[in-house]
């Protein structure tokens, strides 16, 4: 009789347990990896983001091995716009105070206008925002250098279906999420606080996948 | 739910039971007890930890986007003919970039004829031209809350002059595209 009980309360704590950490986190369960796939030599290789360097608000030289083994989220966006930019650099914001603590997250933004936001520009404006330049880099650069990044993180999340040429979203106000490894693992739209909140989640997934391989 | 029900009514259940299976019975209650709680928490848990939409706020239509709340009804009107044509012309940013790098290919191609090479040049002239003027555009223009009224005119006079402007850099942006189109496919 005592056994039979006992195994009903187990099975109810066992109940509760599996709600609980269902809720938060399937180990199982990763990110996808975001683009199209190549065959090279029979293999199978992921989109991965090709190397870059730029130079940020501080006048240092920003490149691949910046963010490598960081999980990061970029954007693309200048200072001078009047339209959706303000409202993609209000979720960036929002993004980086929820994730100001957590080193294994960092931002990266491009201008679209490097002509008119030099590192000066830039540093103003990152100034202003109360943001640290070792977690969040605005960066500007050669504009074709600039143009071809951005296709790259583009291509990945385009809409095929639509012919939508790649870079023609740089200015779209999407948010991408890249690993370690530089594969896009995520993206949402940054002008719309709902979908910027279940980006978070995936923020959240990719982060916890990230510290488990470590 | 085993054992629930009879928990629920205790004190009917208690006659039913000798002391052994009372020692029984306080020890599930408790379990139940632990449980129901879990279980209250659980549920709260998976409503809150869903994709929900706490602090989220509405969509706003994209004439909306960047619209001050402090302009009045014909400066809105303004404002939003004005942010249409940005975005249009931010649109074809990206087939201007491409066809500013197709068209630089062209120019410098020692393999095609000059009149080739310098009808692309013309056509990457206008391409950077056009790709400068919108940027500067961006640049000077100016919204209600960073507007400073320097020559005694109103915003909504300000807003009738930007529109002229940047109909007139779409125009040019548009035209530019489609000349360096006429001269990639030739």
């Amino acid at each position: 009789m005592i056994s039979r009980k006992l195994f009903v309360g187990l099975l109810h704590i066992g109940c509760f347990a599996f709600l609980l950490l269902g809720c938060n986190y399937n180990p199982k369960y990763k990110l996808p990896i975001i683009g199209q796939q190549t065959l090279e030599n029979g293999e199978v290789i992921d989109h991965v983001i090709r190397p870059f360097e730029f130079i940020d608000q501080d006048s240092n030289i920003i490149t691949n091995a910046t963010y490598r083994g960081k999980v990061y989220v970029t954007d693309f966006f200048f200072i001078s716009c009047p339209s959706i930019c303000p409202l993609m650099t209000k979720q960036m914001l929002r993004l980086y105070t929820h994730y100001e603590q957590e080193p294994q997250l960092l931002f990266l933004s491009h201008t679209i206008d490097p002509r008119h936001d030099s590192p000066i520009r830039l540093k103003h404006y990152a100034d202003k925002l109360g943001v640290t330049s070792s977690k969040w880099h605005f960066v500007t650069g050669n504009k074709d250098s600039i143009y071809n990044i951005a296709k790259d993180y583009f291509i990945a999340v385009q809409d095929d279906s639509k012919g939508t040429d790649p870079a023609s979203l740089i200015h779209s106000g999407k948010f991408m999420l890249i690993d370690g490894t530089g594969h896009v693992r995520s993206f949402c739209d940054g002008t719309d606080p709902k979908s910027v909140e279940k980006f978070m989640f995936d923020i959240d997934q990719l982060l916890k996948e990230h510290k488990s391989e470590k | 739910m085993y054992r629930i029900l009879p928990l629920l009514h205790h004190n009917r259940a208690s006659n039913l039971y000798d002391t052994n299976q009372k020692y029984c019975y306080i020890t599930m209650r408790r379990i139940n007890v632990i449980y129901l709680t879990a279980a209250c928490l659980s549920i709260i848990l998976t409503l809150s930890c869903g994709n929900g939409s706490t602090g989220s706020q509405p969509n706003q239509p994209s004439s909306q986007k960047g619209a001050s709340p402090l302009l009045k009804e014909e400066e809105k009107i303004l404002f939003d003919k004005v942010m249409a044509l940005h975005d249009s012309a931010m649109a074809q940013m990206g087939h201007l970039t491409s066809m500013t790098s197709a068209m630089r290919k062209i120019s410098t191609n020692t393999t095609l004829s000059k009149d080739k090479t310098d009808v692309a040049k013309h056509a990457l002239e206008s391409l950077s031209l056009a790709d400068k003027h919108m940027w500067d555009w961006m640049y000077q223009f100016k919204k209600k809350d960073k507007w400073k009224n320097e020559k005694g005119e109103s915003y909504q006079a300000y807003l009738s002059e930007q529109l002229k402007m940047i109909t007139k850099v779409s125009n040019e942006m548009n035209s530019a595209i489609e000349s360096a189109k006429r001269v990639a496919e030739h």
